[in-house]
């Protein structure tokens, strides 16, 4: 048997922070002692990525049976070579068959007949209605009238009557056969057309396929195999939510953890196995080949093996073909290509005679540089490998790049520039072309000669260069040349002096006063990101940064140091971390050089998708990708009437998926990465989640854990205390951030935030302000002028005074700063004086400070406790403070 | 063109062996044939209208001397069949007929129709004869009611011929049409098939010989539009997928991943040659050769030249960072994207691979695959992260090429027991060599690498120190233990102007080989999470210059 179409039901998924992993199961059962070639799983949603599709086969246990060996002697799974995906509507409704054209024929012609019948009907009692009383008979000439004969007029009477009842009998049971005969037919033609467009497909039908081919062993097998298949869908969300239950003591919480999940791909996950976990949706990667990193004098890039330049000369063997079957295509391909020479040449300066036809050998030996023989040696090289004369020449170090550079400039009669003296280029005329070409390309403006633009290349001949340059400066372009290395040393040489100098400005902007510096900092930094967005997306947008900042452009690794040299000043920032990344990673691999072969990119790995297209196409005699389109719709042409841009419905189908859950539930951060360490949970039951974009929540986990209620105080700030709750982690999991609804004693309290807290830490969620614990903050200062050594100590004392309202004791923490000297600053000496016992440095994790201090005191219920901080500023005495000696 | 085949008694040749090659296939035809003395005249038919005459070849094996006096390639369309003519004629004949016959119903409906008209007036003479035999006191009910059921009944006849007739040519007018339609049709195609026939072409052979004799004939030549790629499957498996447990039942192991240690896997490589024509000509039952072998590229070795070596002024040291593999096995990058499929490398040397068994491949320009060969051999997965690259965990096989043939670069398609779960590439692996294979990520294991970099330098040193920083963070989220090898490099230095170290504040000390790896064995439980930390110091000579 070839292939089977299979039901599929959801089983697991896993949902990632941006999508999800599906797996989805169906069963197979051999037929005739065989499995079928291929499987045909259908339903599943268009959006789904269709390189990710895996599949597994497991073996089944024949529950029917029992007491049987199994799995018999001969079973065997089928393997699944390959899985690919098609587009499918599901197959008409059989119910609706087409009714036969005969019995609609008939039916019209009873329905015509009876028409006609009832025409007749009507004619004939219209007739009879005018039948009328013969006139009074009239006496002739004299003669008495005949008598008025009743008995037969009465006859008449009785007789039109009668008939007229017959007609009308009659009509009735025509009318009545008739309105049956034409709702028959009308039923028909409905039936007719319904048949006709239920091989139409609907949009809201379409769906894909997964078709795996099975591969089995020979012989005959017996038996059931579940076939697994896992698929990326995009879209799918979560986030996670807390209730936590605190006792009345706020000793012991009850945690319960749900996942608000929503997704909206097109296929509802009913009675699935979920996951939900914190990491990026993973994609293929091929096994990564880590080569070592060495650090060395300059040397040529190695060749690697792999794949090759297609061969030549295929198209020669159509000539027949073509000279017979496509007259017109031959003369059209048969075209002589143009020689590279004399198109190569084209930047030469106007009036002069080009010496172009001789050769570039010829001018080396004629000017004592190399001899014949060499020259055809290296010609021969260059032959072989593709290379020119030339770079074959310097390679072998026959002659001097500067040489050849010469040499090409009489060849091509251009002008040659020593870059080695002093003043070779007009510094001014850099700007004409920006930093990014000068690099990419290794191209060096000279200035403008009319509307032509003059630039400094290594090899004339390099038409693709001067071609973006002409494409890019939308002006004609002339060349001058110089050897390449000094091109490159000039180029390497000017964008490290820029990049200096800006360090320079980047430097003094820091050593300014420091709350200016920050500021400006942030502001650029603000506009950086921004930049570095752009960067990312396209070099042009780097250019116009650059330009802004400075009247020189710069070039990426610059604008990497300036935002890093930045950072330190302005506290982390995941997109500096990132961007520090990448730059790292630019330096450390820095040798992105095109490799002289080709490498294959993944899509031309799909032999699947390769077609070879007939000898009378255009494209024939190579390997050509076939169109996404053709691909789905081939088989689906023959098995439905699409009548809708399949492409476009898919697409539809990929963006409303990932516009699920664009309405994140309030105070709601999506998990996010618990400092880089990534976490998953499963909710312990199967569940549903339906495919309509909204929110579902799902019980993931319940814990009970220890709880304490800590109060915290920042006297200097505020004198209001505020209340946490810590909360010990007792989960195997992190607690990510989240909205926490908190309940004190089975009363809702309020919702707060959840930080994100490993496993075995301790949570510390905000309860908001205590108003039963009061706290009072006094300072004194006194300054103390020492004689004898002419300095000054400047004593501060900072009294603070915690009463407990509270009807149980109370754990506080209080919060002080010391003021600290500034690091050039050598004359200043601070000293604490007077502290309490367990006085110890604080350091606050929101922004990092050196003089904070922290104290952890308890205040039993309706008692006062008093704490005392005293420093004192020890300085010259014909010095005094900035912003003034009282610091408090 | 085609039809002038008078002389030339058809041979049947049938393809014999088709060597694939990267843009085109050589075909070879063999035949063997009853020779009679003098002059013979063969022509094979159906030949692929693609193949080019300078490549004919035939070769004419046999007991006495045969001479070919002339070979050549007749091309033209196929012409259409001479059937589709007469269903023609067919056609127009139904349609003569069709309009015969609803004339003649149109010709009875009128007949009917004046009927009807006569039967009508009778029924209203009737009607008037009734008042007049009242008057005339002739009062008969029964003979009106006869006359007039009479009249009816005949008006009622007439009406269901009519209908009927009307039915009936509409159904021939339908008719008609359909007939007419296929007649426009079939005239259309006709002129199309006329014009535009399958391009096909036949092979023309004038033999001579001296005595009658048996010949072998061998035609070979060449077809663009036809090549084929190497196309790989590796399946994962375990010697035994059925364990015995005590209760005396099977359980087939479900997934290599979770393998126990003991179970040693094994990998089934079979290397395919994928075949893709749309020459014209199917291929049934045909031995297939691959070869890498390029006509049109020369044979000669490379020529070896001078290293001329020459000294000169010390220029400032111009250092270079550079990547330098250590250990190729090779495997298909993904960075640059060919604008189309690039031929195969043989690794310097031609290889010739045939298929063991005979396969059809028809002229529909699809891939077909043709096995060529395929080993077994022992596999150590390992699960591998290098994060630096990829910041992924990746499950690795490493096994060896046990065929005699190498496996050229290429897809893999990979299979994990029984499903199918990826396509990676290999690239050129030679008889014997080690190999290595990704079996793509695992899902449960995540990294994190972040790395950062403080420059320092210090006022009266000539060096300048940049401390480096990579942070790797492994995750768990999944339910089993894992165990992997991390690999991380630092840059070696082959000048003596720049210096890197690995720092002691390195995880677990560890310090980097001579080529600047380094490795750690990590293993980590369920959901949970490990970190790895590189310090590395890089000192460089302050008159060192990177490019």
């Amino acid at each position: 048997m070839k292939t089977m179409s299979l039901r599929s039901r959801a089983d697991a998924v896993t949902v990632y922070s941006d999508g999800a992993r599906m797996t989805r199961v169906a069963t197979v059962e051999t037929q005739d002692g065989s499995w079928p070639e291929s499987v045909r799983l259908t339903g599943l949603p268009l959006c789904l990525d269709d390189a990710s599709i895996a599949t597994r086969i497991e073996a089944v246990e024949d529950s029917g049976a029992k007491g049987v060996d199994w799995p018999p002697a001969h079973f065997e799974l089928p393997v699944s070579t390959g899985a690919r995906v098609e587009l499918d509507v599901p197959s008409p409704n059989t119910n609706v068959e087409a009714p036969d054209d005969k019995q609609i024929l008939s039916t019209q012609q009873e329905a015509g007949c009876l028409k006609s019948q009832l025409e007749r009907v009507e004619q004939q009692i219209a007739r009879l209605m005018e039948l009328q009383l013969p006139r009074s008979p009239v006496g002739q000439n004299g003669t008495p009238p005949r008598v008025v004969l009743v008995s037969a007029r009465l006859a008449m009477m009785d007789f039109q009557a009668g008939r007229l009842i017959n007609l009308r009998e009659e009509r009735w049971d025509l009318r009545k056969r008739l309105g049956e005969v034409n709702g028959e037919l009308k039923e028909l033609k409905q039936r007719a057309s319904r048949a006709k467009t239920a091989r139409r497909a609907r949009e809201e039908d379409l769906c894909k396929v997964a078709v795996v081919t099975l591969q089995s062993g020979p012989g005959s097998a017996r038996g059931k195999a579940r076939i697994v298949i896992e698929y990326f869908v995009p879209g799918a969300r979560w986030a996670p939510s807390y209730t936590v239950r605190f006792n009345d003591a706020m000793s012991r919480a009850d945690v319960a953890v749900r996942g608000l999940v929503c997704q909206n791909t097109g296929e509802d996950w009913s009675n699935v196995k979920l996951t939900l976990s914190t990491a990026d949706p993973q994609r293929w990667f091929d096994l990564p080949q880590l080569t070592s990193l060495r650090i060395g004098r300059q040397q040529a890039p190695e060749r690697k093996t792999g794949w090759r330049e297609l061969p030549p000369g295929v198209d020669e063997l159509f000539d027949e073909f073509d000279h017979v079957f496509r007259p017109a295509f031959r003369r059209k391909s048969r075209k002589p290509k143009p020689k590279p020479k004399p198109k190569l040449s084209r930047p030469q300066r106007i009036g002069v005679t080009s010496s172009g036809a001789r050769r570039l050998g010829e001018i080396l030996v004629e000017w004592g540089l190399v001899r014949p023989n060499e020259v055809d040696r290296a010609m021969r090289i260059g032959m072989a490998t593709g290379l020119r004369i030339g770079n074959v020449l310097v390679d072998q170090h026959m002659v001097s790049e500067s040489d050849i550079a010469k040499a090409l400039a009489v060849q091509y009669d251009l002008e040659f520039i020593d870059l080695n003296q002093p003043d070779a280029i007009d510094r001014d005329q850099l700007k004409l072309l920006p930093t990014d070409m000068i690099r990419r390309h290794q191209v060096l403006p000279l200035g403008k000669r009319g509307r032509r633009l003059v630039v400094l290349i290594h090899d004339p001949l390099d038409t693709e260069t001067i071609d973006s340059l002409r494409f890019r400066m939308q002006c004609e372009i002339e060349c001058a040349i110089a050897p390449r290395r000094q091109i490159r040393q000039y180029i390497d040489r000017m964008l490290s002096e820029t990049k200096a100098s800006i360090d320079a400005t980047v430097r003094s902007m820091t050593v300014d006063t420091q709350g200016r510096s920050i500021d400006l900092c942030s502001e650029t930094i603000d506009d950086e990101e921004e930049l570095m967005l752009q960067s990312i997306g396209s070099g042009s947008g780097l250019l116009t940064l650059t330009r802004e900042a400075d009247e020189s452009a710069l070039g990426a690794e610059l604008l990497g140091e300036i935002c890093a040299s930045k950072g330190e000043l302005a506290g982390k920032s995941k997109l500096r971390r990132s961007f520090v990344n990448d730059f790292d990673r630019s330096v450390a691999a820095k040798p992105l050089r095109k490799s002289s072969q080709p490498i294959v990119s993944r899509q031309w790995l799909n032999y699947g998708r390769l077609n070879m297209p007939g000898p009378g196409d255009e494209l024939r005699g190579e390997l050509r990708i076939a169109g996404l389109t053709t691909l789905y719709t081939s088989g689906l042409r023959q098995r439905a009437d699409v009548r809708f841009d399949v492409l476009d419905t898919i697409r539809h189908s990929i963006s409303r998926a990932e516009e699920a859950g664009g309405r994140v539930p309030a105070r709601c951060d999506f998990a996010s990465s618990l400092h880089g360490h990534d976490y998953a949970f499963s909710a312990p039951v199967r569940v549903d989640v339906p495919s309509d974009g909204q929110y579902h929540a799902i019980p993931l986990a319940t814990v009970s854990s220890n709880a304490r209620l800590r109060y915290v105080v920042v006297p200097r700030e505020s004198q209001r205390v505020f209340r946490f709750v810590e909360l010990d982690n007792t989960l195997t999991q992190a607690l990510l951030t989240g909205p926490v609804d908190v309940h004190v004693n089975g009363e809702y309290l309020m919702t707060t935030h959840m930080p994100a807290t490993v496993s075995g830490g301790v949570a510390r969620m905000g309860l908001g302000v205590e108003q039963a614990i009061a706290v009072a903050r006094n300072t004194t200062f006194e300054e103390h002028r020492c004689l004898m050594s002419s300095t000054i100590d400047l004593n501060h004392t900072i009294d603070i005074e915690l009463m407990n309202h509270l009807n149980r004791t109370a754990h506080i923490e209080v919060r002080e700063r010391v003021p600290v000297a500034l690091e050039t600053e050598k004359k200043i000496d601070i000293t604490i004086t007077a502290a309490p016992h367990d006085l110890a440095e604080y350091e606050q994790p929101e922004h990092p400070i050196d003089g904070g201090h922290q104290w952890f005191v308890q205040v039993a219920a309706g008692e006062k406790q008093n704490l005392k901080l005293g420093y004192t500023i020890h300085m010259p005495s014909k010095c005094e403070l900035i912003e003034g000696n009282r610091r408090e | 063109m085609m039809n002038q085949q008078t002389n030339f008694a058809p041979l049947i040749a049938p393809i014999d062996t088709v060597t694939m090659l990267e843009d085109r296939a050589q075909v070879t035809r063999r035949a063997t044939i009853a020779l009679l003395a003098g002059r013979t005249r063969f022509a094979i038919k159906d030949v692929a209208a693609v193949l080019s005459d300078k490549t004919l070849d035939i070769t004419v094996g046999g007991g006495s001397s045969v001479l070919v006096n002339d070979v050549r390639v007749i091309r033209g369309r196929r012409k259409v069949k001479v059937e589709r003519n007469e269903n023609l004629r067919e056609l127009i004949a139904e349609r003569n007929r069709l309009d015969r016959q609803i004339e003649r119903v149109e010709e009875q409906t009128d007949e009917a129709r004046r009927q009807l008209r006569l039967v009508e007036q009778i029924n209203e003479q009737v009607v008037a004869g009734i008042g007049d035999d009242v008057y005339w006191d002739r009062a008969n009910p029964q003979q009106w009611t006869e006359d007039l059921s009479l009249a009816a009944g005949r008006n009622g006849e007439l009406r269901d011929r009519i209908c009927a007739w009307n039915q009936e040519g509409r159904s021939l007018d339908g008719k008609r049409n359909d007939v007419a339609r296929r007649i426009e049709d079939a005239e259309q195609s006709s002129k199309k098939k006329n014009n535009t026939g399958k391009p096909g072409a036949r092979i023309e052979i004038d033999l001579q010989c001296d005595a009658p004799c048996d010949a072998e004939i061998r035609v070979d030549y060449i077809v663009p539009n036809a090549c084929w790629r190497p196309y790989h499957t590796a399946r994962l498996t375990v010697p035994s997928p059925l364990v015995k447990p005590k209760q005396n039942r099977y359980v087939a192991t479900k997934d290599p991943r979770e393998l126990l240690p003991p179970a040693k896997p094994k990998i089934a490589f079979a290397c395919d040659g994928c075949i893709w024509q749309n020459t014209g000509e199917d291929w049934t039952n045909v031995k297939f050769a691959f070869s890498t072998q390029r006509p049109s590229l020369g044979t000669q070795p490379p020529i070896l030249v001078d290293d001329i070596v020459g000294a000169r002024r010390k220029s400032p040291v111009v250092v270079q960072t550079r990547e330098q593999a250590i250990h190729t096995t090779g495997l298909g990058g993904d960075t640059q994207a060919a604008e189309r499929l690039p031929g195969i490398d043989d690794g310097g040397r031609t290889v010739n691979l045939c298929a063991p068994q005979r396969a059809d491949v028809p002229s529909n320009g699809r891939p077909y695959r043709v096995r060529i060969f395929e080993f077994e051999s022992d596999a150590n997965t390992q699960l591998v992260a290098m994060p630096e690259i990829a910041p992924v965990v990746i499950l690795k096989s490493e096994l060896v090429n046990r065929s005699d043939s190498p496996i050229l670069a290429g897809p893999v398609d990979l299979i994990r027991y029984c499903g199918y779960s990826g396509r990676t590439s290999v690239r050129h692996i030679a008889p014997g060599e080690r190999f290595e294979i990704g079996w793509g990520p695992d899902d449960a294991l995540r990294i994190d690498r972040s790395c950062e970099s403080a420059k320092g330098t210090k006022p009266l040193s000539r060096w300048d120190t940049t401390d480096h920083h990579v942070t790797i963070k492994i995750s768990n989220t999944g339910p089993k233990e894992k165990h992997l090898l991390l690999t991380e490099r630092i840059p070696v230095s082959e000048v003596e102007q720049v210096q890197v170290e690995a720092l002691s504040r390195t995880t677990d000390r560890r310090k980097s080989d001579e080529n600047g790896f380094l490795n750690w064995d990590v293993i980590i439980a369920p959901f949970a999470g490990k970190e790895i930390h590189l310090h590395y110091a890089m000192n460089k000579r302050k008159n060192v210059a990177e490019t």
